[in-house]
């Protein structure tokens, strides 16, 4: 069940090729969208701009709701590349399976999904909640953040709103990683049970991975727009004076 | 078995030692993909957004302005409307009251044209009658004188003869007169 990544060895430190590999596609379609959709914008948008604006949109609904009116434009750029990193990593593992048996017999995963690796999604969620206390100090000057963030609205829950920021963590990538790589794990399991019996099981377990696959993008787009939800929700507690 | 099962549940101990170099690329990755994104796009994007926003907010304001603009031609419009048909109103009474004038005078004219010209015929008439009865008178005279001096050409001289007749016709002429 557990999937395992090709690693390679350079100058002493070991790279996950796989999970580098994948976050390289995904930064580069996120790009390559980004970039061919704001070419020639114009002010009555028509084809890709639409597709571009309706997602600039989106984040900054989610944005809207959570943080105060004149605070919205400054992260927004972080909420849109934040929300597109997680949608596309979320889905691209959806679409195919690479595995390679090496000599050992080990079957190694070339092709998965970035965010069913849970030191992506903590890494994702662990710079989120960072740069999140970087904005309430950056706004606020270190002492003013301190007070803002820890000591009110009382001072004795102090120790649990230190280990907030760590819990939080946790939950935001682990949220995330459950849901994905659960979706990747039965992926795997149908497409096992497709190759068990040949052509019988094969005719059967086509609809449930299809069934299954379209669940995924599904579940893909929730986990990406609670993600960013959750972000800006944390960053409103670190921006917003109470 | 089950410490595979266990590892499972373990998170991050299937590769702990990629996990330094995965947390590194994962995070360089998003910022550097962010910077990239800033650099080559985001800027048109938002400068177009705030163009649009300005745009409609301007072509809000516009149209208020606009509105406005027609309301007040509109309200111009009617106060002329009603200015200009009290003026024609005025117009039509003024030329009622001249032609009424006019009227007035073309038949008052009329009436001493006639009253003038009844005059005129009157005294043409009489006029004309006192002629008639001159040269009747004359015409009589010289008619009587004749028969006269026919039936009494031996007995009479001219000159009794002629008195007789001037006072019979002066009595004629009298009682005509009468």
């Amino acid at each position: 069940m557990n999937e395992v990544s090709k690693i390679v060895t350079i100058a002493g430190l070991d790279f996950d090729l796989t999970v580098i590999g994948m976050t390289i596609l995904t930064c580069a379609i996120i790009f390559g969208f980004t970039y061919g959709c704001s070419r020639n914008l114009q002010l009555k948008p028509k084809g890709k701009q639409n597709v571009l604006e309706a997602v600039i949109d989106f984040v900054k609904g989610i944005l809207d709701s959570n943080l105060p009116k004149k605070e919205v434009g400054n992260y927004h750029l972080l909420a849109y590349t934040l929300f597109l990193f997680v949608l596309v990593s979320n889905m691209i593992g959806l679409m195919t399976k690479i595995e390679v048996h090496n000599a050992s017999g080990v079957a190694v995963s070339y092709w998965k999904s970035p965010t069913a690796d849970p030191m992506v999604t903590l890494t994702l969620a662990a710079l989120m909640i960072i740069l999140t206390n970087y904005f309430g100090i950056r706004k606020f000057g270190l002492h003013g953040y301190f007070v803002n963030s820890f000591k009110k609205p009382v001072s004795f829950l102090m120790p649990i709103k230190f280990m907030e920021e760590f819990t939080n963590v946790l939950t935001l990538g682990l949220r995330l990683y459950g849901n994905i790589f659960a979706g990747e794990v039965l992926l795997t399991l149908i497409s096992n049970f497709a190759a068990s019996k040949g052509i019988i099981t094969f005719v059967f377990a086509l609809p449930l991975e299809m069934v299954w696959q379209g669940f995924s993008i599904f579940i893909g787009g929730i986990q990406a727009y609670i993600f960013v939800t959750l972000t800006s929700v944390y960053l409103s507690h670190k921006i917003e004076a109470e | 078995m089950r410490t595979k099962m266990i590892e499972n549940f373990v998170v991050g101990s299937a590769h702990t030692s990629t996990t330094f170099t995965t947390v590194l690329f994962v995070t360089l990755s998003f910022i550097i993909l962010m910077m990239l994104i800033k650099k080559f796009a985001w800027g048109p994007i938002t400068t177009m957004l705030s163009d649009r926003a300005q745009k409609i907010s301007d072509d809000i304001d516009g149209a208020e302005q606009a509105n406005e603009k027609a309301q007040t031609l509109l309200k111009k419009r009617e106060d002329e409307l009603v200015q200009t048909k009290a003026e024609a109103a005025g117009i039509v009474r003024e030329a009622r009251e001249n032609a009424e004038k006019l009227a007035n005078s073309i038949v008052t004219d009329a009436k001493q044209d006639a009253n003038h010209y009844r005059e005129k015929a009157r005294k043409d008439i009489e006029l004309e009658r006192e002629q008639i009865i001159e040269s009747a008178k004359r015409e009589v005279a010289d008619l009587s004188v004749q028969i006269a001096s026919k039936i009494l050409k031996k007995e009479l001289s001219q000159d009794t003869h002629k008195e007789l007749i001037d006072s019979y016709i002066e009595g004629l002429g009298k009682r005509h007169e009468d």
